[in-house]
């Protein structure tokens, strides 16, 4: 893959206010982007803000403790990428099919569903003692 | 995300004010059963300045939604943005909590 346009990098504690932290950065990056219309940037800030979210909750769930978030953006020609690294987690299972929305009266489970719906790819596959998770988003693809 | 509450009559406003995501999500839990332990019945959500929702926002609102209604009242949506609407509407959650267009308009038919 080429060099991207723009990238942006940023660590911490795998605890809920790392999502606005993501935000920000998000905030800062996709308004630059020349290609990056409102309704892809829409879609991929809420893409990725749900699989950070899982992530958090993964690691508030289980009994690991010092789990940290890395999590980078790339910008290129053409598409949207971003990487998360669950350092230290407990591995993660993505199932193959599509994640199934949940009865209307659920208060949880609709986080990896909503997120493969606005993506155009998504994968997490295990790196050392980390779960690494790719998302990317094809510019301009009404589809989703 | 902060919460302005407006007594009208017949029903409370409350504003939320930023990002409706996991920080988020829990006070606006509070803030409703707030609401609802000080005798409130009918609540209408102003989304007005929310600029972004994600699945744990949602969730709080169909928390609330319950709530509400178990208190045998309700709550409804209004002013909701581009970005809220779609998280509705993919979700299948938009036939739920059908969104007002103005906080007026909300308990109208109440």
């Amino acid at each position: 893959m080429p060099e991207p346009l723009a990238r942006e990098r940023v660590r911490g504690p795998a605890v809920p206010a790392f999502i606005n932290t993501a935000q920000d950065l998000l905030s800062r990056v996709l308004p630059e982007a020349p290609e990056v219309g409102p309704a892809d940037s829409m879609r991929f800030e809420l893409a990725v803000v749900e699989v950070v979210g899982n992530a958090v909750e993964h690691a508030q769930s289980g009994d690991e403790t010092g789990v940290e978030l890395d999590f980078e953006i790339e910008v290129h020609s053409g598409l949207l990428l971003a990487r998360l690294y669950e350092i230290g987690a407990e591995p993660f299972h993505l199932p193959a099919e599509p994640n199934q929305m949940p009865a209307d009266a659920a208060e949880s489970g609709r986080g990896l569903a909503l997120a493969r719906q606005l993506l155009s790819t998504i994968s997490c596959e295990r790196r050392n003692e980390s779960n690494l998770w790719t998302l990317t988003r094809r510019l301009g693809d009404a589809e989703i | 995300m902060i919460f302005e509450l407006d007594e009208c009559v017949g029903y409370i406003a409350l504003a939320a004010k930023g990002r409706l995501n996991m920080v988020a999500a829990p006070e606006l839990r509070a803030a409703v059963d707030a609401a609802i332990g000080a005798g409130h019945r009918r609540i209408v959500l102003d989304f007005t300045h929310t600029d972004f929702m994600d699945s744990s926002g949602l969730g709080a609102l169909v928390g609330c939604l319950k709530v509400a209604r178990q208190a045998g009242g309700d709550v409804r949506i209004a002013n909701v943005g581009a970005q809220v609407r779609m998280v509705l509407e993919l979700t299948g959650l938009d036939r739920v909590l059908a969104p007002y267009s103005s906080v007026e308009e909300a308990f109208r038919d109440a």
